[in-house]
C-alpha cells in the first residue's frame, strides 16, 4: 500500500488564457519501448502485443488501448490512458521475453504537456523551428523546444508535448512568457 | 523651407486625423500616415540632426533607411532609444523626439565650434594624435564630443519574442515587383507565401504615386493577395539577414508604431527566423547623391526623397525646388513633380547631351535646364537658400571660368541607382559592376534566390548615367561622401595618398560606409572615388562584404524571452519545494536548481556548511541527489560492451554487486567515473557524476551507432525517472529503518556497495550502497512522482536520530576529507587514469577498453605527470583557494594547482586536493602554494585526511 503522495510534475500549475491553455495531460500514461536491431524478432512480437505495426521515426499509429509514437530509431513512446502502465509493461515484458528490449514505465521520468487554444501553433513557433504545418495527427517529432529536447505529438485539436519531467515548470514558464499575446 | 500649410490632395496621409507631437521640446501637427520625417518637413522644420564628428547641421536626407541626418532620440528614460531614424518613425499621438550628438540643441549646437577645426582632424587623426600621454587619456573626451544618441541606463520594461515561419516562397519587399512575385507564387493555392516589407504600408514606390492607375493596381493587388489562405503579409517588418541555406532574420516592429499606448500584452519587436524554399528578393534600388561642395546643407535631400514627400505625403518642402542629376531617372521626376504640383524651378545635369524629348517636355513644363554643370557651392544659414554653378570642362576634368548663381531653397541629388543588394550579397551572391548605369548587379548564387525589380537593375527606363564621383577643380575637404560619419572626398584622397588602397582597408581608415546607415548612400561613390584615385576601374576595386544586419536592430530582439529567469533553461528537483520551505540557498548546477546549503537564521553559508558536515559525521544528513546521472544498459553484448567503456573489470561483476570506474575518451583522458550496479547478467545501472550523464549517454550512443553498430545492447536514461536520496551517517541506517520497507538493512545482510530493490513507503525502490561522504551512506531512489514524498518521509524519520538535511557545499568538504575525486573539479583536459593511483589496476585489465592506447604513449608514462594528490598546509589555519599554483622547488614556475581546498570541521584544519607534477613519489615533501602574490607552505599528502582505512563505510 502506498503511503506516499505522487507529485503532479506541474505542481498544480497550468497556463489559462483565451487563446492558449497548457496543463499536464495527467489522463495519460507513458512507457518507453526501445529494442535491439541486434535482435530482429523483437519487433514482430511488440507488433503482435501493441495490436499494430510499429510506425518509422515521425510516426504515431493507434495500438490496441495505446499509441505508439516513433521517437528514433528502435525507440517508441507507448501513450495510453490513466492507469495503464501497470498492464502494458507486464504485457509488453511477456511478449519480449528472451528479446534484447527495454520496457520502461516513463510516466515519472517525463512529463505530457496539453497545449490547447488557437495560438497554440503560435507559442510552438516561438520554441521550435520546426515546420508545424507539416506536423499532422498520425506524425510525431523529436526536436528541440524552448532550449529542451522534446517530443511533440499532433492531436486533433491539441499538441502534446512531452519531456524531462524535471523541465515542466521551466517549460510552463516559458510557454506563460511566451503566449502573453494570446489573450 | 517652408511649413507646408496644405497636403496636396493625392497625399496618402489621413487629414481628418491630426497628430500632436513635440520635437526638441516645440510641439507640431502631421496627420495619420505622417512618419516623424515628413511630419518635420511639412512642419518646416530645417535642422533635425548634427553629424557625427563635425557636428554639422544635418536635415532630413532620404525618405526610407538610408537616410544619413534625420537620427533623433525618441522617448524618454527606460522606453527611450537613441538613433531612431526619423524617416522610419511612423507619427503617433504623444510622439516625443529631440535632437541627438548635441549641446543644447541641433539648432544651436555650441559643439558645431568642431567644425572650424576641420582641418586639424582628417581621417584617422585619433590614430596619429593623441599618442601622449595615451589614447585612453583622451579617448573619454573624444567619445563626448563625438557621437550619437544616448542609450537607456534602465532596464527596458517592454518585452521581445522570437517566432520561427516556414514557407515556399518568401518575398522581401512589397512594392510593384515583390507583389508581383507574390501574385505568382500564391496562385496555385498550395504554396506557402511570406511577404514582407518594411515600411508601414505595403506598395514601396507605388505609394509615391499620384497617377489613379497604380493605385487602383495596388489596392486590387492588396486585396487579391489579403483573400488568398496561402499568403502572409508581415509588414513593419525589416529582413536584416540572409543566412546558409535560405535561412532570413527578420524584425518585425509590433508596437512601435503606437508609442506610449502600446499594450503592454504586445511584444515590442518580434525577431522572425524565416526558413524558405525559395527567396525573392524585391528591394529595390536607393539614390545617391552627388558628391560637391556642402552637399550636406539642410534643404539638399535625394530626389527620391522629394518624390516621396512631395508625392505620397503631399508636401511641397520649399518655394524654389532644384534636382542636380546625372542622369535620365531624375528628369523623369521633374516632370512628374511639375505635373502634380510641385513645380520644379531649375534642372541642372552634368552631361552635357540630354534626351531631346526629356529636354523638350521640361522647356513645356517650364524648368530651366543647366547642362553640363556642376554646383560648386551652397549657401544658406544653415538651411539652404541658394547654389553656385559652374560648367564642367568639356573631359570633365575641371571647371570653366563662367559661374551663375541659383536662387532655390531645395535641391534634390540624382546621381544614379544602387540596387539593393545587400541581402543578395549576404546570401553568397556575386556582384556585377554595370558600367551602363554605374551599379552593382546581382550574378549568380549558389541559394534559391531569385533577384526582381529595380534590385536587379530593371530600372524600368534608360538612366543613361554618367558618373562624377567628385566635383573637379573646388577644395575636396567640403564635399561630403559619407554623410553620417563627416566623410569628405578629401578623407578618401589621404587614404591613397597613405596607401590604403583595398576598399576593406580604406573602409576602416576613413570610417566611410561604417555608421548606422552602413553606407547605403555613400559606398558607391566611395569605391568611384577609390578607383579613380587609385587608377583601377570599379570592379577591380570590387565592394566591401555586406554583413548583417541590414538595418540597426534592438537588442532586446536577439535575448527575445531568454531573459530574467528564463535566461537558460532550469531544472526543478522533484522536492524542490520542501527545500524551499527548509529555506534552502539554490544555486544553479549545470541546468539544475540544487540547494547549495541550508541556512538556519541569521547563519553565514560557512558556518551552515559546518553544522551539516557534523551532522553527517556525527548522526545522519540527508542531501537531494536526484541529478545523480542513471543510465540503464541491457543486451546480451552489455557486459562485453561496458568492459570496453570502463578501464575496470566488468567482467567479474556479479548480480546485487556495485563497483566503481572510470571512463575514458579516446585521448585515455579521464571523462566521467561512477558506480556501475549489475542488476542481472545483461542488466546493469551506471552511475555517472551529476553534470556528465549526458555526455556519458552520447558516449555510449556513439559508441553503438558508429563505432561497433552490431552489438546487442540498448541504453536507456532514468536520471530523472527516479528521484534519489543520499542518507549517509553513522545514523542513516537507524533512520532508513524507520519507514517501512520490505529490505533487510542489516549490515551483513546489505554491506558496502551492494545494491538492493523493494519497496519504500509502499513504492518501488532502488538501494545502492555506496558513499561520497565517507559515511555509511544508502542511496535511495523512488519513482521521481514520489521524490517529494520520500525526502519528507525521510526527513520526518530522522527527527530524532538528528538528521539533517545538507547540501552540495556540505558534500564538497565532506569527500574532500575522505580525498574522493570529483571528476571534473579534481580532474583537467590532460588527467589519466595513472596521474589518480590507477596505474596498477590498468597493467591488471586484460581486456582492452577506450582509450587505452593513448596510455602507452610517451606522454603518459611521464613521471613528472601531474598526478593527484592531498595537500596539507604546515599552518592548519591558513587557507587555500582553489586554483592555489604550487610551485617548482625553485619558486620559478608552477608545478600544478590546488583543485578543491577546504576547512575541515572534522580535522579542524585546511585540507586540499590538487594535481602536482609527480606528487606520489613526492609524498611528506614541503611545496609552496601561490595564490594572488601570497605563498603558503604546503607538505605534499595521500589524499586522504579523514578514515582512510574506511572503517567507517561498513560500520
Amino acid at each position: 500500500m502506498t503511503e506516499l503522495a505522487w507529485q503532479d510534475p506541474l505542481r498544480g500549475g497550468a497556463v489559462a488564457r483565451d487563446g492558449f491553455r497548457l496543463a499536464a495531460a495527467e489522463d495519460l500514461t507513458l512507457v518507453r519501448l526501445q529494442l535491439s536491431a541486434a535482435d530482429p524478432g523483437a519487433a514482430s512480437r511488440a507488433e503482435a502485443a501493441l495490436g499494430a505495426a510499429l510506425p518509422a521515426t515521425g510516426g504515431v499509429v493507434e495500438g490496441s488501448g495505446c499509441r505508439v509514437a516513433g521517437r528514433a530509431p528502435g525507440d517508441w513512446l507507448l501513450i495510453a490512458g490513466g492507469g495503464e502502465t501497470a498492464s502494458l509493461v507486464q504485457t509488453l515484458k511477456s511478449a519480449l521475453a528472451g528479446c534484447t528490449a527495454a520496457v520502461t514505465p516513463a510516466t515519472d521520468g517525463q512529463v505530457a504537456l496539453r497545449l490547447t487554444g488557437p495560438a497554440r501553433e503560435r507559442v510552438l513557433a516561438r520554441g521550435t523551428t520546426l515546420d508545424l504545418g507539416r506536423l499532422a495527427p498520425g506524425q510525431c517529432a523529436a526536436t528541440r523546444f524552448a532550449g529542451v529536447p522534446v517530443l511533440l505529438v499532433p492531436e486533433a485539436e491539441a499538441m502534446l508535448l512531452l519531456a524531462c519531467r524535471s523541465l515542466a515548470v521551466y517549460l510552463r514558464d516559458w510557454c506563460d512568457a511566451a503566449s502573453a499575446d494570446c489573450c | 523651407m517652408k511649413p507646408t500649410i496644405q497636403r496636396l490632395p493625392h497625399a496618402r496621409v489621413d487629414l481628418s486625423t491630426p497628430i500632436e507631437f513635440s520635437f526638441d521640446g516645440r510641439r507640431y501637427t502631421g496627420y495619420a500616415g505622417d512618419t516623424l520625417a515628413s511630419a518635420l518637413l511639412a512642419n518646416g522644420v530645417d535642422v533635425v540632426g548634427r553629424s557625427f564628428k563635425f557636428h554639422r547641421p544635418r536635415g532630413i536626407f532620404a525618405a526610407g533607411p538610408e537616410e544619413t541626418g534625420a537620427f533623433v532620440q525618441l522617448g524618454a528614460g527606460a522606453r527611450g532609444e537613441p538613433n531612431a531614424r526619423a524617416t522610419l518613425v511612423p507619427l503617433y499621438p504623444g510622439l516625443s523626439a529631440c535632437g541627438q550628438n548635441a549641446w543644447p540643441s541641433v539648432r544651436r549646437d555650441l559643439w558645431g565650434v568642431l567644425d572650424r577645426f576641420r582641418a586639424l582632424l582628417p581621417a584617422a587623426f585619433y590614430y596619429k594624435t593623441f599618442q601622449w600621454p595615451s589614447w585612453h587619456f583622451w579617448e573619454p573626451l573624444v567619445r563626448r564630443a563625438a557621437g550619437l544618441g544616448r542609450a537607456p541606463t534602465a532596464p527596458d520594461p517592454q518585452w521581445y519574442v522570437k517566432e520561427n515561419a516556414h514557407a515556399e516562397v518568401v518575398v522581401v519587399g512589397a512594392g510593384r515587383s515583390g507583389l508581383r512575385a507574390a501574385l505568382e507564387a500564391s496562385a496555385g493555392g498550395r504554396d506557402r507565401v511570406l511577404l514582407i516589407d518594411e515600411q508601414e504600408f505595403p506598395g514601396g514606390s507605388l505609394l509615391a504615386s499620384p497617377d489613379p492607375a497604380d493605385r487602383a493596381w495596388l489596392d486590387e493587388t492588396l486585396a487579391t493577395l489579403a483573400a488568398r489562405d496561402n499568403v502572409t503579409l508581415l509588414t513593419r517588418t525589416t529582413v536584416n539577414g540572409y543566412y546558409d541555406h535560405n535561412v532570413l532574420a527578420a524584425l518585425e516592429r509590433c508596437t512601435d508604431h503606437l508609442g506610449p499606448a502600446a499594450p503592454a500584452t504586445q511584444p515590442r519587436q518580434r525577431l522572425w527566423r524565416l526558413f524558405a524554399g525559395r527567396v525573392v528578393l524585391a528591394t529595390g534600388a536607393l539614390e545617391r547623391p552627388l558628391v560637391f561642395p556642402d552637399n550636406d546643407r539642410p534643404g539638399i535631400m535625394l530626389a527620391s526623397a522629394l518624390c516621396e514627400y512631395a508625392l505620397r505625403y503631399g508636401i511641397v518642402p520649399g518655394a524654389e525646388l532644384a534636382l542636380y542629376s546625372n542622369n535620365d531617372s531624375a528628369w523623369r521626376r521633374a516632370l512628374a513633380l511639375t505635373a502634380h504640383g510641385v513645380p520644379v524651378a531649375h534642372i541642372v545635369d552634368v552631361r552635357r547631351e540630354v534626351d531631346d524629348a526629356l529636354r523638350q517636355a521640361a522647356a513645356r513644363a517650364g524648368i530651366v535646364q543647366h547642362l553640363g554643370h556642376a554646383v560648386v557651392e551652397t549657401r544658406g544659414d544653415p538651411a539652404l537658400h541658394g547654389i553656385t554653378l559652374q560648367a564642367l570642362a568639356p573631359d570633365g576634368s575641371g571647371l570653366l571660368a563662367s559661374r551663375k548663381n541659383l536662387s532655390c531653397d531645395v535641391l534634390a541629388l540624382a546621381g544614379g541607382w544602387t540596387p539593393t543588394v545587400h541581402l543578395y550579397s549576404q546570401a553568397g551572391g556575386r556582384l556585377h559592376w554595370r558600367e551602363a548605369d554605374s551599379c552593382f548587379v546581382p550574378a549568380g548564387c549558389a541559394q534559391a534566390v531569385t533577384v526582381v525589380g529595380r534590385a536587379v537593375g530593371d530600372f524600368g527606363e534608360r538612366l543613361n548615367t554618367e558618373p562624377l564621383w567628385v566635383t573637379p577643380g573646388v577644395a575636396s575637404n567640403r564635399q561630403w561622401v559619407d554623410f553620417q560619419y563627416d566623410v569628405t572626398a578629401a578623407d578618401i584622397e589621404l587614404a591613397v595618398r597613405e596607401n590604403y588602397r583595398s576598399v576593406e582597408h580604406l573602409k576602416r581608415y576613413t570610417t566611410a560606409g561604417m555608421s548606422i546607415d552602413q553606407g547605403k548612400t555613400s559606398n558607391v561613390n566611395a569605391l568611384g572615388l577609390l578607383a579613380g584615385l587609385s587608377g583601377r576601374p570599379v570592379p577591380e576595386v570590387g565592394t566591401t562584404r555586406f554583413r548583417p544586419p541590414y538595418h540597426p536592430a534592438t537588442l532586446g530582439a536577439f535575448g527575445g524571452l531568454e531573459t530574467g529567469s528564463l535566461y537558460q533553461p532550469f531544472q526543478r528537483l522533484p522536492a524542490h519545494e520542501s527545500h524551499l520551505a527548509l529555506g534552502a540557498a539554490l544555486e544553479d548546477y549545470g541546468a539544475w536548481q540544487r540547494p547549495a546549503y541550508y541556512p538556519r537564521h541569521g547563519e553565514r553559508e560557512a558556518e551552515a556548511v559546518t553544522r551539516e558536515v557534523r551532522a553527517v559525521r556525527e548522526a545522519a544528513g540527508l542531501l537531494d541527489y536526484s541529478p545523480l546521472g542513471k543510465l540503464e544498459v541491457r543486451g546480451r553484448d552489455a557486459r562485453g560492451f561496458l568492459n570496453r567503456i570502463y578501464v575496470n573489470n566488468l567482467l567479474t561483476l556479479r548480480p546485487g554487486f556495485a563497483r566503481y570506474g572510470l571512463v575514458l575518451n579516446e585521448a585515455g583522458i579521464v571523462m566521467d567515473d561512477g558506480v556501475v550496479v549489475c542488476l542481472a547478467e545483461d542488466h546493469f545501472l551506471l552511475h555517472t557524476t551529476s553534470g556528465g550523464a549526458t555526455a556519458v549517454r552520447e558516449h555510449l550512443e556513439e559508441c553503438l551507432q558508429c563505432e561497433w553498430t552490431g552489438l546487442d545492447v540498448i541504453v536507456t536514461d532514468v536520471t530523472t525517472a527516479w528521484a534519489t536520496v543520499m542518507l549517509s551517517g553513522p545514523a542513516a541506517r537507524s533512520v532508513l529503518s524507520a519507514v517501512p520497507t520490505d529490505l533487510d538493512l542489516d549490515r551483513e545482510a546489505f554491506p558496502h556497495m551492494q545494491f538492493r530493490t523493494g519497496h519504500f513507503a509502499g513504492v518501488p525502490c532502488r538501494v545502492l550502497r555506496a558513499s561520497f561522504t565517507g559515511e555509511v551512506s544508502f542511496e535511495l531512489s523512488v519513482p521521481a512522482g514520489y521524490g517529494r514524498a520520500a525526502w519528507e518521509a525521510l526527513l520526518a524519520a530522522g527527527r530524532g536520530h538528528g538528521l539533517l538535511p545538507f547540501g552540495l557545499e556540505a558534500l564538497m568538504v565532506l569527500r574532500t576529507e575522505k580525498g574522493y575525486l570529483h571528476v571534473g573539479t579534481d580532474t583537467d583536459g590532460t588527467t589519466m587514469p595513472q596521474d589518480l593511483g590507477w596505474g596498477r589496476a590498468i597493467e591488471r585489465q586484460e581486456a582492452d577498453f577506450i582509450g587505452r592506447r593513448s596510455l602507452d604513449l610517451a606522454v603518459g608514462r611521464d613521471p613528472e605527470r601531474r598526478q593527484f594528490t592531498g595537500l596539507e598546509p604546515l599552518d592548519p589555519a591558513a587557507r587555500l583557494s582553489d586554483g592555489a599554483h604550487v610551485l617548482t622547488p625553485d619558486g620559478s614556475a608552477s608545478a600544478g594547482y590546488v583543485t578543491s581546498a577546504c576547512y575541515s570541521p572534522t580535522l579542524g584544519r585546511t585540507v586540499a586536493l590538487g594535481l602536482v607534477a609527480g606528487a606520489r613519489s613526492r609524498r611528506g615533501e614541503v611545496v609552496k602554494a601561490w595564490f594572488a602574490g601570497e605563498t603558503v607552505p604546503v607538505r605534499l599528502v595521500a589524499p586522504a585526511f579523514y578514515d582512510p582505512e574506511g572503517a567507517r563505510l561498513d560500520d
